[in-house]
């Protein structure tokens, strides 16, 4: 049976702790907002070229959704890491949604193509109704129906 | 949070970020730019981290999760797995877009200090580099892991645990009875 080996490594940051004269986490955190508020424009842009791509995948045939899946994963994936920043952040709950429906196919064997179609439409609609209450409607009915189908998130 | 009063000063740190998406990367750049990061360095693929990380010293290492080709879990691990790389004990943030348990665990056992879910707050990160900078976790190598203590708590046996055992033990000596699943989880209680 081997051992196990417990050392002790120096912490390389807990020095940042120990300023006087840093800045406060307060400043720092309002200095990295504003430096993405300065993204939102071209996160906004590269989240519409992604929702394009995927909303193609809907009207495919089931064989080719399955076969795709992985495709489909990467796209949804971009905008689920992303969405938030630029505001919307209904289509990267969506995004998430679909990338969880996928991860559900590879890690428990759960396959549903209605109800990934589904969500591949309704990035279209919440990308549309960004900011609107249906938005948050739509991205809350699509929770309950991955809850009902067995995926875990 | 990290506690709005605390002072950080992070001028002296340096940092590797690997994300293939290159929204997301700008995107985390932009925040430990605005964290003032000594130094930030940044690639698009495990590959380019690779021979980043077996030449220079970072002090914090972000990366994401799910990459094409070569994953973050994979890169922690090769991170973890040579102790002659200069990296070998760095702090490892791994990020992805969602967190279920199941891929907590996985980050986990790579060797990774935290998982945090992407996009990225900068008031979450921020939060999480000053718990890592109060981290004082042993670093454990053994069969099959390379990494920060994963040990949160060790607890004494509680008093009542011969009775419980024994009921245990009562439950397991009658196999005709069928066992109920409360009956199975009290065995592992």
């Amino acid at each position: 049976m081997s051992e196990a080996r417990v050392y002790k490594v120096r912490n390389r940051i807990s020095e940042a702790l120990l300023s006087r004269d840093g800045p406060t986490a307060d400043r720092l955190v309002s200095d990295a907002d504003a430096q993405v508020a300065r993204l939102a424009t071209r996160i906004g842009a590269f989240v519409t070229d992604r929702v394009a791509t995927l909303t193609a995948f809907a009207e495919q045939p089931e064989e080719a959704l399955f076969g795709g899946c992985r495709t489909i994963a990467e796209p949804a994936m971009n905008i689920a890491e992303v969405a938030e920043a630029a505001g919307l952040d209904a289509v990267g709950a969506v995004a998430r949604g679909i990338c969880v429906m996928i991860d559900g196919l590879i890690s428990q064997g759960i396959w549903h193509t209605d109800a990934l179609r589904l969500h591949l439409r309704a990035l279209t609609l919440v990308h549309d109704q960004a900011g609107q209450p249906a938005a948050l409607t739509i991205v809350e009915e699509l929770r309950t129906l991955r809850r009902s189908l067995g995926f875990t998130e | 949070m990290a506690a709005f009063g605390i002072r950080l000063d992070l001028r002296k740190t340096k940092a590797l970020v690997v994300d293939d998406n290159p929204q997301s990367l700008e995107l985390l750049s932009q925040i430990l730019s605005g964290f003032r990061l000594g130094q930030l360095k940044s690639c698009l693929s495990a590959g380019e981290a690779r021979s980043l990380v077996a030449r220079e010293r970072f002090d914090l290492i972000l990366i994401d999760f799910a990459m094409p080709g070569e994953d973050g879990l994979h890169l922690a691990r090769h991170i973890r797995s040579d102790p002659s790389l200069p990296n070998h004990t760095a702090p490892i943030i791994i990020l992805h877009g969602y967190t279920p348990e199941h891929l907590v665990i996985q980050a986990r056992d790579a060797g990774a200090n935290m998982i945090v879910r992407k996009p990225v707050a900068p008031a979450i990160l921020l939060s999480r580099i000053e718990w890592i900078a109060r981290d004082a976790r042993q670093f454990v190598e053994s069969g099959g892991y390379c990494g920060p203590d994963r040990r949160i708590r060790t607890l004494p046996l509680s008093p009542e645990t011969p009775e419980r055992r024994s009921s245990a033990l009562a439950l397991v000596g009658n196999p005709e009875r069928a066992m109920s699943q409360d009956d199975v989880t009290a065995l592992f209680g």
